[in-house]
C-alpha cells in the first residue's frame, strides 16, 4: 500500500473528503515509510511521529463530523526547518540552533495547519539556507532518492528528497538564490518561487530579506496551486507582503497553452552541459507542438544578475548574522561562514550599485513581458553532482555555476516555476525554469499543468526512482 | 592581508583557512562586476530597496 505515499494531495483530497480514506491510515503509512527509508535519505532533521498521529486522529474526527476544511485537510506536509513551528524545535540547519524552540508559528505554517494539513516534521536544509548542496555538517546531508551518491541540491533539499521518496505529500521551501529551483530540479519534483511579497516571510529565518521567497514544493502542479491558495496573501506581520486579491490558482490549470508566447533568453543557453542542452531543446520542441509560440530573445541586462545575486545575498545575509559572526564564528559550517564573511566585506557602493542594476533588470523583464507570457530556460546548466569530499569547495563552486540561472528571477522578484524535463545519461533528473511577470503565477501554473500532463504521457517522464 | 585587516576592523577574528575562499568569492564578485560596464549611467538609477509600506504611506 506504499503507493498511497506517492499520491498527490489533489488525488488524496477527494478520497479523504468522501471518507474513503482516513488521514490516520495515510499518516500511519507515511510514518512507517519515514522510519524505514529516512535513515538513508535524511530528508528530515526532526520527525514528530506522536504529534503527527495525534493531528491525523483529530483530522479524522473532524471529517467524520462533516467538518471538512478543504483540499489540504488531512494532507501530510513537511515543513522546511527554516520555518518557525510553535513548541517544535527549529534549527534552520544550524548547530547553534539545535535547541531553539519558537514560541509561535511562521505565518505560512499557521495557514497550512489552519487549512487542516498535518505536519510530518521539519525538513533538512542547508545551514541557514546559505548553500545549494544541502550538505549539512550538523544534521547530516540529505541524499538524493534517485541515487544516494548524488546530492539533492539545496537549500530546500530535505523537501526535494522527502517528496521524491514519498516521505511527505507536499512540502514548504524557500528560495533566495535558487533554494526551491535547484532541489526541485535535482530531485525531479515541482517547485514554485512566487512573486516577491506574495507569501509572508514572517517567522522564517531570513537569509537576505530583499531576496527571500517562501514557496510550495510538490509532486504535481495542481498541488502547488492548492498550497499557493492557502499560503499566499497579505500579512500584517510582514510589511513586504503585497495587498492583492488572491485568485483561485487551481482555476486555470486545464486551459492548455495554445497561443501562449514563450521567450527563451539566449542568456540561458550559454555553457550548458550536453545532457541539459539536449533535454531542454527537446522540451522546447514539445512546448511548440503543444501549441505555444516559442522564440529566442535577447535580454542583455540579465548578464548583471550574477553580480546582483552575490552582492545582495552575501551582504544582506552578513547583516543578519553580523553579531553571531563576531561572537561565535566557529558555530557556523565553513562554507556558509565564508559566504557571510565575504558579505561583510561588500561596501556600500557595491550594494547600492547592485540595487540600481536590479532596477534595470526589472525594467528589462517588464519590457520582455510585453511580448511574452513566460520566459523559459534550463533550471541549472549542469547535471546533478555526486557528493564530493571537498564539500566546502563544492558548495561555493555550485553557487558560482548556478547563480547565473537562479538570480534573474530572485533579484527581479518575478515568479518562477521549476518542472522536470527528463533524466540525464546517469539517470538523474533535469529541470526547466519558467519565469512569469509579477503576480502571474496563474499563467505559470497553467503552463506547468499542461506541461505535466504532456510530459507524464511521454517517453522522457521522470516518474519516481526505484527505492 | 586586506581581508584579515578588514575582518578585524569589524571585530571578526579571521580564520586562516577561510581567507583563500573569501578571496575567491570576492574575485567572483569582481569578475561579475564587469557586466555593469555597458551601463555607465547606472549610478543615476534609483536603487531598488525594500520600502516598508506600513511606514511610508502614499494615500
Amino acid at each position: 500500500m506504499s503507493e498511497l505515499c506517492f499520491l498527490t494531495a489533489s488525488e488524496l483530497a477527494p478520497l479523504i473528503e468522501s471518507k474513503q480514506l482516513s488521514p490516520v491510515e495515510l499518516v500511519k503509512e507515511l510514518l512507517d515509510r519515514i522510519e524505514r527509508l529516512d535513515p538513508t535519505y535524511n530528508s528530515y532533521i526532526t520527525t514528530l511521529p506522536q504529534y503527527t498521529m495525534r493531528q491525523a486522529e483529530l483530522a479524522e474526527k473532524d471529517i467524520m463530523k462533516n467538518s471538512y476544511k478543504g483540499p489540504l485537510h488531512g494532507i501530510p506536509v513537511g515543513i522546511k526547518d527554516l520555518f518557525y513551528t510553535k513548541g517544535i524545535r527549529t534549527t534552520s540547519g544550524s548547530g547553534m540552533l539545535k535547541k531553539f524552540v519558537p514560541e509561535y508559528n511562521a505565518t505560512t505554517v499557521e495557514k497550512l495547519l489552519n487549512a487542516g494539513a498535518i505536519m510530518t516534521g521539519k525538513l533538512n536544509t542547508h545551514e541557514f539556507a546559505g548553500g545549494l548542496t544541502n550538505i549539512n555538517p550538523f544534521y547530516g546531508s540529505s541524499r538524493n532518492p534517485w541515487n544516494p551518491n548524488y546530492i539533492t541540491g539545496g537549500s530546500s533539499g530535505g523537501s526535494g528528497a522527502a517528496l521524491t521518496a514519498g516521505l511527505a505529500t507536499i512540502a514548504t521551501g524557500s528560495d533566495t538564490f535558487g533554494s526551491i529551483q535547484i532541489p526541485s530540479a535535482m530531485c525531479g519534483v515541482y517547485g514554485l518561487k512566487p512573486t516577491y511579497g506574495l507569501i509572508s516571510t514572517h517567522g522564517i529565518t531570513p537569509l537576505a530579506v530583499s531576496l527571500d521567497h517562501p514557496g510550495p514544493m510538490a509532486r504535481s502542479v495542481a498541488d502547488l496551486a492548492l498550497m499557493l491558495n492557502v499560503m499566499a496573501g497579505h500579512d500584517g506581520k510582514d510589511s513586504t507582503t503585497v495587498r492583492v486579491k488572491i485568485p483561485d490558482y487551481t482555476e486555470g490549470l486545464n486551459k492548455g497553452i495554445k497561443g501562449l508566447k514563450i521567450g527563451i533568453p539566449r542568456y540561458f543557453l550559454e555553457g550548458l552541459a550536453h545532457d541539459v542542452e539536449a533535454l531542454f531543446k527537446k522540451a522546447v520542441i514539445s512546448l511548440t507542438s503543444m501549441g505555444a509560440q516559442v522564440t529566442e530573445v535577447n535580454i542583455p541586462e540579465l548578464q548583471m544578475s550574477t553580480y546582483i545575486g552575490y552582492v545582495v545575498m552575501t551582504s544582506e545575509a552578513s547583516n543578519f548574522h553580523y553579531e553571531m559572526l563576531q561572537s561565535n564564528q566557529e558555530g557556523y559550517g565553513p562554507d556558509v561562514r565564508i559566504l557571510f564573511e565575504s558579505g561583510v566585506l561588500i561596501d556600500t557602493v557595491q550594494y547600492l550599485r547592485a540595487q540600481q542594476a536590479r532596477r534595470k533588470i526589472v525594467d528589462a523583464l517588464k519590457k520582455a513581458f510585453e511580448k511574452f507570457d513566460v520566459l523559459a530556460g534550463p533550471a541549472m546548466p549542469i547535471t546533478v553532482p555526486r557528493f564530493r569530499d571537498d564539500w566546502v569547495d563544492q558548495n561555493l563552486e555550485l553557487i558560482r555555476c548556478c547563480m547565473p540561472f537562479t538570480a534573474p528571477a530572485n533579484v527581479s522578484g518575478t515568479p518562477r516555476l521549476t518542472v522536470p524535463i527528463g533524466l540525464s545519461s546517469d539517470g538523474m533528473p533535469v529541470g526547466m525554469q519558467l519565469i512569469g511577470n509579477h503576480l502571474c503565477e496563474g499563467t505559470l501554473l497553467q503552463l506547468g499543468s499542461a506541461w505535466e500532463t504532456a510530459y507524464k504521457s511521454g517517453k522522457s517522464f521522470v516518474g519516481k526512482p526505484r527505492l | 592581508m586586506y581581508i584579515k585587516g578588514a575582518l578585524l576592523l569589524r571585530c571578526i577574528s579571521p580564520i586562516d583557512q577561510d581567507i583563500p575562499y573569501i578571496q575567491s568569492v570576492l574575485l567572483t564578485i569582481q569578475q561579475a562586476q564587469t557586466s555593469l560596464q555597458p551601463y555607465p549611467d547606472l549610478r543615476k538609477e534609483i536603487p531598488l530597496v525594500v520600502v516598508d509600506h506600513e511606514v511610508i504611506k502614499h494615500e
